[in-house]
């Protein structure tokens, strides 16, 4: 077993039994959900598939930040995959799988990694437990005077958050001791999804950041040959690549050029002129009419229903409806000088002009404002079904979302909305600002807000949608900011545990999402409760509370669709993700 | 005609060092601090502070911009915040021959075409060639970039599958700028073949034209030897002009054919809050522009001595 939580043996016979007994009930579940890969799935080196290609070309419109070095990223890299290590990762079924580490024991004390054997750097230096070591004491920003980095590295909050220290045991084998328990390690520092973290080789680190763009010499499949920082970069296979796992091997293309294409016409022109073999977040009106794997056959192997198909990621995020005037009234209220369960300063809460008198402030209108939304309809309309109403405040397919809550959008209704307005005393409406943001790789936003202002002037609200620059919409959620009253549209990228989602829920957070004092104790609650079952029945509290304040109303879980030539036989990854992943795994015809 | 040059460029100094200042202040105009937008939601108020303290950020605005002017006379305009944090100037330097080389095709394209159509054009006036030389050129002019830049790729790479679409030089080699060329291009065609049409106009109706017309020689001979060849000064002036302009980045342009050029760079830095490589672009693109009116100035006054006087 490769992901063994370990508890006190006393309490070891209880989720025994209960595995057990779930197992009885949900197995027909389970059957159903079947995995195709890899059995379904072409194989490289069989009936005509070549073992090696010369070159695989791929078109995204971003690949997150423009740099390389894992210790001076200012925000996430999506190409970290590919060059460097994460601990552990997850396969195509989305299931953790081995990765640098082929085990992990968790305890309510740290984590036992044990260390691939065979691992090493391009470069011939040993990927062994001290390397680890070095990695996550360098997120920590142990190493930047030596290192000539500047202080602080952005990951070292989270990474000191987490790890107490790190024990190298042997060169095999290392134990990271967490402060308290830490059941996201894994999705956070440990390479399960939305990994944050990717680990590079202490040697070229301890150079300093620009030595480092010389020769990155990572533990990955690909070696960096060409870098040209925001427009593109040209990966060649790293012949000596140790991994040998089915998930994670010796790539079939030789070399791997992405290219950065925010065009998505012209994206789509490369795909077309088969310039590219594969676009990474096709527009869902170009892919509407598209043959789609998932659809035809198997999805992500080539259905072979003409020149181009497609693969779609689901729930690669979420929008949700946020009413901010409530919140700002409930805390403004509260005394100055506060200070959350960890010690750190709740900042002091103010409200807006507007906020002091707005018909938002009123529960009955802003349900109302929700009924009035006929979520189906904006899916299957202005985004031509490749949005998902959800009722949820997390992501399908992630730790903790419950699938009926998730597949159980509020209702439409159309007639109750307008009761409720005339029960509220606004029967002839009234005007109102809204706020969102346009997020690279979670489309649909703009026509979302064209489409709830439609919908409530049934109701005579006459909505004025004001666009913001994304870096300073996030900024406007800030812990005793929350700018974007009295509506905005939130957004959320995916996360693959709603534990961790839920860090925002919480008072002191950089990006608020509704809460209040029971909230704030059950994240606290949450976030050092070390059973998973326990986690689980704990986040559903804390959901059914936040959207029992009708502050919040999810709207829909997006997608990002990849296209493919028919050169492409197939590309085995998750069904869920917030970013392209497992590019190394294409199979493509000569 | 030494003083008029140094003049000329001390003026351009001061016009460099003012367009430093405006650009330093106007992009802070929109306060915050940059390291806000550089670090994730969850940074820790101490990370802020520290990573603020560490660029500086936490220094009086005039201050900053002191450090600014000392390190600029040295010749660092500082590192960037994105962009693996290298010096802007390595950042920016990377990104010029791109620029250069779109900026010079399209000039030719333009001028080449420009030109044609535009002496042809005044030497037969309302001739069915002068016709649709102006309707070209007004179409030229009315069409967005982008719009010329899809349509050339829908038929060139999608259609006939002749030229490739996206990426520089390096990567697609000469076939690579054709495109991208041609659609910054047909936009200065019409620029260029109105100015040249306009003064070949006057030009042909000039005395020594029809003095040279009365000696007998070849139509070809009169319009290329003796009347384009003083029909050209406004023509120089203009070619410099686009030039310039061009230089400064081709932002849509850049963004359709995925070039990798100053014109993305600017877009994404502002994007990004990265002051540093934001303020060495502007800074790049102003000195070229600064360095080119220099150049023309000096010029006409070497043509034309009575400007030196004024």
């Amino acid at each position: 077993m490769l992901y063994r939580p370990s508890k006190p043996k006393s309490l070891l016979l209880l989720p025994v039994i209960a595995l057990f007994l779930a197992t009885l009930m949900f197995s027909h579940q389970v059957q159903a959900q079947s995995k195709p890969w890899p059995d379904a799935f072409p194989k490289k080196g069989a009936d005509g598939v070549p073992k090696s290609v010369d070159k695989l070309t791929i078109a995204v419109d971003s690949w997150g930040t423009s740099e390389l070095n894992p210790w001076a990223l200012t925000s996430v890299s999506f190409l970290g995959d590919y060059y460097n290590l994460r601990l552990m990762m997850q396969d195509p079924n989305g299931d953790l799988a081995a990765a640098w580490a082929t085990e992990v024991n968790q305890t309510e004390e740290g984590l036992t990694f044990k260390i691939n054997p065979r691992a090493h750097f391009q470069d011939g230096t040993p990927a062994d437990a001290e390397a680890v070591k070095m990695n996550l004491e360098g997120f920590m920003g142990k190493h930047v005077e030596q290192g000539g980095y500047e202080a602080p590295l952005w990951n070292s909050a989270k990474a000191n958050e987490f790890v107490e220290s790190v024990k190298v045991i042997s060169p095999s084998e290392i134990f990271v001791k967490t402060k308290g328990p830490k059941p996201t390690f894994m999705w956070n520092l440990g390479g399960n999804g939305y990994h944050l973290f990717w680990y590079g080789n202490p040697t070229q680190l301890m150079k300093g950041p620009q030595e480092y763009l010389q020769n990155p010499a990572g533990g990955g499949p690909y070696a960096i040959k060409k870098w040209d920082a925001g427009n593109r970069i040209v990966f060649e296979r790293s012949e000596d690549f140790w991994g040998d796992y089915p998930h994670w091997h010796k790539p079939q293309a030789k070399a791997m050029e992405i290219l950065t294409v925010k065009e998505p016409a012209a994206r789509f022109a490369l795909l077309k002129s088969q310039q590219v073999d594969i676009v990474y977040n096709l527009p869902w009106a170009l892919a509407k009419g598209l043959p789609r794997s998932e659809d035809e056959g198997v999805r992500g192997v080539n259905p072979g229903k003409g020149d181009v198909w497609t693969q779609t990621y689901k729930a690669n995020g979420m929008l949700a409806l946020t009413f901010g005037c409530p919140i700002q009234i409930r805390e403004a209220a509260k005394p100055e000088g506060r200070v959350d369960q960890a010690g750190v300063k709740i900042p002091k809460w103010t409200v807006a002009e507007i906020c002091k008198d707005h018909p938002t402030l009123d529960k009955r209108v802003r349900r109302a404002l929700n009924l009035a939304i006929d979520k189906r309809a904006l899916s299957q309309g202005p985004h031509f079904g490749f949005s998902t109403p959800i009722g949820s405040l997390f992501h399908a397919g992630s730790f903790g979302s419950r699938p009926d809550k998730v597949s159980d959008p509020s209702p439409f209704d159309l007639a109750e909305a307008k009761r409720l307005m005339k029960e509220a005393g606004y029967e002839n409406g009234f005007s109102m600002e809204g706020h969102f943001g346009q997020f690279a790789g979670r489309p649909g936003i703009p026509e979302a807000a064209d489409f709830i202002a439609s919908s409530w002037e049934k109701l005579g609200v006459k909505m004025t949608w004001k666009e913001h620059d994304p870096s300073d919409f996030v900024r406007g959620f800030r812990a005793g900011v929350f700018s974007w009253v009295p509506v905005n549209l939130q957004t959320w990228g995916r996360q693959d545990h709603s534990g961790v989602q839920i860090s925002w829920y919480h008072a002191t957070s950089g990006y608020v999402g509704m809460y209040n004092d029971k909230i704030e104790k059950l994240y606290f609650d949450i976030i050092a409760t070390f059973d998973p079952e326990e986690m689980k029945r704990k986040l559903a509290l804390l959901e059914d509370e936040v959207l029992g304040l009708e502050e919040t109303f999810p709207l829909y879980g997006m997608s990002l669709v990849n296209a493919y030539t028919d050169r492409v036989l197939s590309h085995p990854t998750v069904e869920f993700s917030p970013h392209f992943k497992h590019y190394d795994l294409v199979l493509l015809k000569k | 005609m030494g003083r008029y040059i140094v003049k000329r460029l001390i003026e351009g100094i001061i016009t460099l060092w003012l367009i430093t200042l405006a650009v330093f202040f106007i992009l802070r105009l929109g306060g915050g601090n940059p390291i806000e937008y550089m670090l994730p939601p969850e940074a820790s108020q101490a990370d802020i502070d520290k990573l603020t303290q560490a660029y500086g950020f936490d220094k009086p605005l005039i201050h900053q911009y002191w450090i600014f002017n000392k390190k600029l006379l040295r010749g660092d305009l500082g590192d960037a915040l994105a962009w693996d944090k290298r010096p802007t100037i390595d950042v920016v330097w990377d990104r010029i021959p791109a620029t250069f080389q779109l900026a010079t095709a399209s000039m030719l394209f333009a001028v080449v075409l420009g030109v044609v159509i535009g002496a042809v054009s005044a030497s037969r006036p309302d001739s069915l060639f002068d016709r649709v030389g102006r309707i070209t050129a007004i179409v030229g002019q009315s069409m967005p970039v982008f719009w010329v830049g899809l349509l050339l790729i829908l038929l060139f790479s999608v259609y006939l599958g002749w030229l490739p679409s996206a990426g520089g030089i390096d990567r697609l080699g000469w076939k690579g700028i054709i495109m991208p060329a041609l659609s910054l291009g047909f936009f200065l065609v019409a620029s260029h073949m109105r100015i040249v049409r306009s003064t070949m106009l006057e030009v042909l109706e000039s005395d020594y034209i029809k003095m040279v017309r009365a000696k007998g020689l070849p139509t070809r001979m009169v319009i290329w030897k003796h009347a384009f060849k003083n029909a050209s000064i406004p023509v120089f002036t203009l070619f410099f002009v686009n030039f310039a302009a061009l230089i400064s980045g081709a932002v849509v342009t850049e963004t359709i054919f995925a070039w990798p050029g100053i014109g993305r760079l600017l877009v994404d830095s502002l994007i990004l809050r990265d002051y540093p490589t934001t303020q060495t672009v502007i800074f790049f693109a102003a000195a070229f522009i600064v360095f080119i009116n220099i150049m023309v100035d000096v010029m006409y006054a070497w043509l034309d001595p009575r400007i030196r006087v004024v």
